[in-house]
C-alpha cells in the first residue's frame, strides 16, 4: 500500500503528464482522497470542455464557477479571460478601469497578442486561490494541468516574461509567482504515466527538462493502468493479458534504468505510485472511488 | 470496410481527435496505406516525437524528407515532423519586408520568448505548410496531424488570422502612442486610444507597454503577409478534395472529446468524413473473454457500450473504421504498417 500523505499535505498539486494517460482521473481520485481526509479540495481545469463533472455523473454548468461535487470537494473549468478580469477587478481593486478599459473590444485584442499572457494570469489565478485568498471551503487546489509540453510553456512562462525586458508591474507579479511555485512544502507537480514504451520514453526524456525550467518541483510519478498479473490460460483472452502484461513488465524494466540514470545525473529523485489498470471507471465515481482506487496503489518500482 | 476509397480524389485529409487518441500514430498509418495504393504521400506531423521521427528514419524539423518504405510499395511518402522554432523563424523571414527587420525581429527579446518558450500558434504555422505541400506537384496526397490541444479548431475557424493578432491596423492605432511615450513620456497620450491604453499602462507598466508596442510594429508586416496567404488557406479547407478524420479510442472521456471535436467541425462547416476508432480489442480476444479476466471484461463491455454511442452521435454518413490493439511496437514502421493494413 501506498502512502500518499506527503501528496495530500501539500496545498497545490499541479498534474501533468502525456495525453490519455488518465490526468484527469488522477486529479479528481486525489481530490476525492483529500476530501476524505477532512479537507476541502477544488479541482481545477482550464479546458474548452469540462471534463471533470461529468465523471461525477454531472452536466457541466457555466464556465468559471465554482461547482460543488460532493462533500468538501468542488471544482472550477477557469477561462482564461475571466482570469484576466477577476486579476483586475479583484486583485488590483480596480473594476471601473476594467469596465472602461479592459473590457473595450479593441484593448482586449491587443491583451490577447501579448505571448503567454494567459499562461501568467493562469498561474497568477492558482497563486491567488491558494496563498493570497484560500477559500475556507477549499483550501488545496488539484489542477488537471495541460500536457507535458504545454505544461512546461506554462511553467516557464513567468521565466520568459523576466527574461523578455519586461519591467514594471507584471514582472513584479512573475517574480512572486515563480517563488511561490517553487516552495515545495506547498507546491509540487504530480506526473502521470503509464506503463508503455513509448510513454516511459517519453517521460524520460521530459523529466530533466522539467527539473531545470519549471520553478514548481516534481513531486511524484504516477503509473497509471498497471495491468493485473494474468491468470494462466492458453486462450486468445489469456494470451492477451499476458502480453499486455509482459509489455508492462518490460517498460517498467526501462522506467526504473531511466530513473535511476535521472538520479545519478540529475538529482531527480521522486516516489512512484502505481495504479491498477481497472479496464473502465464506474461513472459516476463513487463517493469512495479515490480513497479505495489510491488504497490499492502499490508504491515503488521494486 | 476501409477508408481508401474515402481517399479517391482528395488531395488533403486532417486529422482531428484528443491528446492521446493515437492522432500521430494513425496519420502515419493513414500515409503508408495510401503510399501503398500507389499515391506521392506528403505527411506533416506537428508532435514532434523524437521516435516515431526515429521509426521513421527522419529528423525533427520543417524539412520534407523521404521515408523509406518496403520493395512492394508502389507509391511514395515523404514526411516532416515540424519543429516550432524552425517554422516560425521561416515564416518571420518569409514576410518581413526586409533581411534588416527580420534580424530585428528574430533577436528581439519578445520574439525569442514567444518562439521557443511560450506557447505559440504551431497550427497556423501547419496550416502555411499545409498550402506550400498542397501547391506542391510532387504530391498528390497531403497528411496533416494536428495539435493535441482542445483549441486545436481554432484554426479551422479563423485560419486567416494568426491567433489573437486580429485587427493589426487597430492595434497600430493603440500602440503607436506608446512609441511616441517611450520618446517624450506618458504625458503625450492625448486621444482616446491613447487614453485607454493609458489604462493599460497603469496595470502592465509603461515600459513593458513601450517595449511590447515597439515590438508589435516590427512583426506588422510579417503578420499582415500571413494573413493574406490565409486567405488561400481557407480556400484550401473548404475545397471538397480535402477530408477530415476524426481519431479517438472507445473510452467514455475519449468519447466526450469526439463528441466536442464532431460539434465544433460541425458549427464551422466542415463534414467529418470518417472516423477511426483505435486500440479496440480484438475480435479474437473480446471472443474469449470469460470472468477469469475480470479487468478484460470490463473493459470489453464498456468498449461496446461507447463503440455504439460513437456510431450513433457520428450517423450514417461517417465511415467508422475499428483499428484492434496491436502488440507490436507502435514507435516502429513495422508496427504501423500493422496498423495501415486495417486501415
Amino acid at each position: 500500500m501506498a502512502d500518499i500523505r506527503p501528496l495530500l499535505a501539500l496545498k497545490l498539486l499541479l498534474v501533468t503528464g502525456k495525453g490519455g494517460v488518465g490526468k484527469t482521473l488522477v486529479t479528481a481520485t486525489l481530490g476525492q482522497a483529500l476530501a476524505a481526509e477532512g479537507r476541502g479540495a477544488l479541482l481545477v481545469e482550464s479546458a474548452a470542455t469540462d471534463q471533470i463533472a461529468p465523471l461525477f455523473g454531472l452536466v457541466p454548468g457555466p464556465k468559471h464557477e465554482e461547482a460543488p461535487l460532493g462533500e468538501r470537494l468542488g471544482s472550477i473549468n477557469l477561462d482564461p479571460p475571466e482570469n484576466f478580469r477577476e486579476y483586475i477587478v479583484k486583485y488590483l481593486n480596480q473594476p471601473f478601469l476594467y469596465e472602461k478599459v479592459f473590457n473595450h473590444r479593441v484593448v482586449k485584442s491587443f491583451i490577447n497578442t501579448i505571448p503567454g499572457f494567459s499562461e501568467l494570469m493562469m498561474l497568477g489565478r492558482l497563486f491567488y486561490a491558494v496563498e493570497l485568498k484560500p477559500s475556507p471551503r477549499y483550501p488545496t487546489l488539484v489542477y488537471d494541468g495541460f500536457a507535458s509540453g504545454h505544461f512546461l510553456s506554462l511553467m516557464t512562462t513567468p521565466d520568459a516574461v523576466l527574461q523578455s525586458s519586461l519591467g514594471g508591474p507584471v514582472a513584479k507579479e512573475s517574480e512572486r509567482i515563480k517563488a511561490f511555485l517553487g516552495d515545495t512544502t506547498k507546491c509540487g507537480i504530480v506526473y502521470v504515466a503509464t506503463p508503455e514504451e513509448l510513454v516511459v520514453s517519453e517521460a524520460l526524456d521530459f523529466l530533466p527538462k522539467l527539473k531545470e525550467k519549471a520553478p514548481a518541483k516534481l513531486a511524484a510519478i504516477v503509473l497509471n493502468r498497471v495491468p493485473p498479473v494474468p491468470a494462466a490460460g492458453a486462450d486468445a483472452a489469456s494470451q492477451f493479458c499476458a502480453a499486455r502484461r509482459a509489455r508492462a513488465e518490460q517498460a517498467l524494466a526501462t522506467l526504473t534504468r531511466g530513473l535511476e540514470r535521472l538520479k545519478a545525473e540529475h538529482g531527480l529523485d521522486v516516489p512512484v505510485y502505481l495504479l491498477p489498470e481497472l479496464g473502465a471507471v464506474d461513472e459516476p465515481f463513487a463517493v469512495d472511488f479515490g480513497t479505495r482506487l489510491w488504497a490499492d496503489a502499490a508504491e515503488g518500482l521494486k | 470496410m476501409s477508408l481508401i476509397p474515402l481517399l479517391e480524389g482528395k488531395r488533403v485529409v486532417i486529422l482531428l481527435g484528443a491528446g492521446g487518441v493515437g492522432k500521430t500514430t494513425s496519420s502515419v498509418a493513414v500515409a503508408v496505406r495510401a503510399a501503398s495504393e500507389g499515391r506521392r504521400v506528403a505527411l506533416l506531423s506537428i508532435d514532434p516525437a523524437q521516435r516515431l521521427a526515429a521509426a521513421l528514419g527522419i529528423p525533427l524539423g520543417g524539412e520534407m524528407r523521404q521515408v523509406v518504405l518496403g520493395p512492394e510499395v508502389k507509391g511514395t511518402l515523404d514526411a516532416a515532423m515540424l519543429d516550432q522554432k524552425e517554422v516560425f523563424d521561416a515564416m518571420v523571414r518569409r514576410h518581413a519586408p526586409n533581411p534588416s527587420v527580420a534580424f530585428r525581429i528574430l533577436s528581439h527579446p519578445i520574439y525569442q520568448a514567444a518562439s521557443t518558450k511560450l506557447i505559440g500558434p504551431l497550427e497556423y504555422m501547419a496550416l502555411a505548410k499545409l498550402q506550400d505541400l498542397a501547391d506542391d506537384k510532387r504530391y498528390d496526397l497531403v497528411v496533416l496531424d494536428t495539435p493535441p490541444d482542445t483549441h486545436a479548431l481554432d484554426f479551422l475557424a479563423r485560419p486567416n488570422v494568426l491567433s489573437g493578432f486580429f485587427e493589426n491596423k487597430v492595434m497600430s492605432w493603440l500602440v503607436k502612442p506608446f512609441l511616441v511615450a517611450g520618446r517624450f513620456g506618458l504625458g503625450r497620450l492625448l486621444s482616446a486610444g491613447e487614453k485607454l491604453m493609458g489604462g493599460v499602462a497603469k496595470v502592465m507598466g509603461v515600459t513593458a507597454l513601450t517595449s511590447f508596442a515597439d515590438f508589435l510594429v516590427l512583426v506588422q508586416e510579417v503578420i499582415e503577409g500571413f494573413n493574406a496567404s490565409g486567405e488561400k488557406i481557407l480556400k484550401l479547407l473548404k475545397s471538397p478534395s480535402t477530408c477530415f478524420f476524426l481519431v479517438t479510442v472507445p473510452t467514455r472521456a475519449a468519447e466526450r472529446s469526439a463528441r466536442f471535436v464532431t460539434r465544433e467541425l460541425a458549427g464551422l462547416g466542415y463534414q467529418l468524413d470518417a472516423a477511426i476508432v483505435n486500440r479496440c480489442l480484438p475480435a479474437a480476444v473480446a471472443a474469449a473473454v470469460d470472468a477469469s479476466q475480470p479487468t478484460l471484461a470490463r473493459r470489453l463491455a464498456s468498449e461496446r457500450v461507447v463503440a455504439a454511442a460513437i456510431e450513433a452521435m457520428l450517423g450514417k454518413s461517417v465511415r467508422v473504421i475499428r483499428v484492434e490493439e496491436i502488440e507490436d511496437d507502435l514507435a516502429a514502421l513495422a508496427g504501423i504498417s500493422k496498423l495501415a493494413v486495417q486501415l
